[in-house]
């Protein structure tokens, strides 16, 4: 088994290990707007790992230029859907995109800078 | 079997819980169910063109990641109102 392999066969699994947590994610999380972000394993580092795998084995030839591409598109596709999902979802339950105007949205308490 | 078909059929099991949330959640639920089942299906499409070495099956993968970011948008905007 040379080096080339191992190495093959580690980026699949980190691959399957993040595909595996987004299914298990949006399983076992009841919540919509958690399980959102379930989708981001899956599609950043296992969208990313496979090409990767698939880009070790073959080379720079056209599979390879295609897996790259293909990485690309999964990566940058899934923040702006992610978003157009959560924004779909709020506007169907609260009727607006923007705070009703005396909602009080819950911020994250700054940090002390010491 | 080689490392590429086991792979694609470890990540066919993990459409298994897609499923599940598509068939039994709420509307938001099964969108995001989806989005999670498109980006599975376009890794196993490449997998599965790595496996048998047919170089040109992986235009179907490209193809499918393209269509499914805009099926995505479309549902996303059809869903803030009107289905």
């Amino acid at each position: 088994m040379n080096p080339a392999n191992i190495l093959i066969c580690a980026l699949l699994a980190l691959g399957l290990l993040s595909f595996l947590l987004t299914a298990l994610g949006i399983l076992f999380i009841p919540d919509f707007y958690k399980k959102i972000h379930f989708l981001a394993p899956g599609s950043l580092i296992g969208a990313v790992a496979i090409p990767a795998a698939v880009v070790v084995h073959e080379g720079l030839s056209q599979a390879g230029v295609k897996a790259i591409l293909i990485a690309i598109l999964l990566v940058f596709a899934n923040p702006v859907s992610s978003h157009a999902t959560a924004r779909a979802g709020r506007i169907r339950r609260k009727g607006q995109w923007q705070p009703a105007p005396n909602e009080q949205i819950p911020v994250a308490p700054e940090e002390n800078a010491e | 079997m080689n490392p590429w078909e086991l792979s694609a059929f470890i990540l066919l099991l993990c459409m298994i819980p897609c499923f599940l949330v598509c068939i039994r959640g709420d509307a938001m639920c099964r969108l995001v169910a989806l989005e999670a089942a498109n980006a599975m299906t376009v890794i196993i499409l490449l997998l599965l063109a790595e496996a048998y070495q047919r170089v040109p099956f992986v235009d179907l993968s490209l193809t499918l990641a393209l269509l499914a970011f805009g099926g995505a948008l479309v549902f996303a905007r059809f869903f803030e109102r009107w289905l």
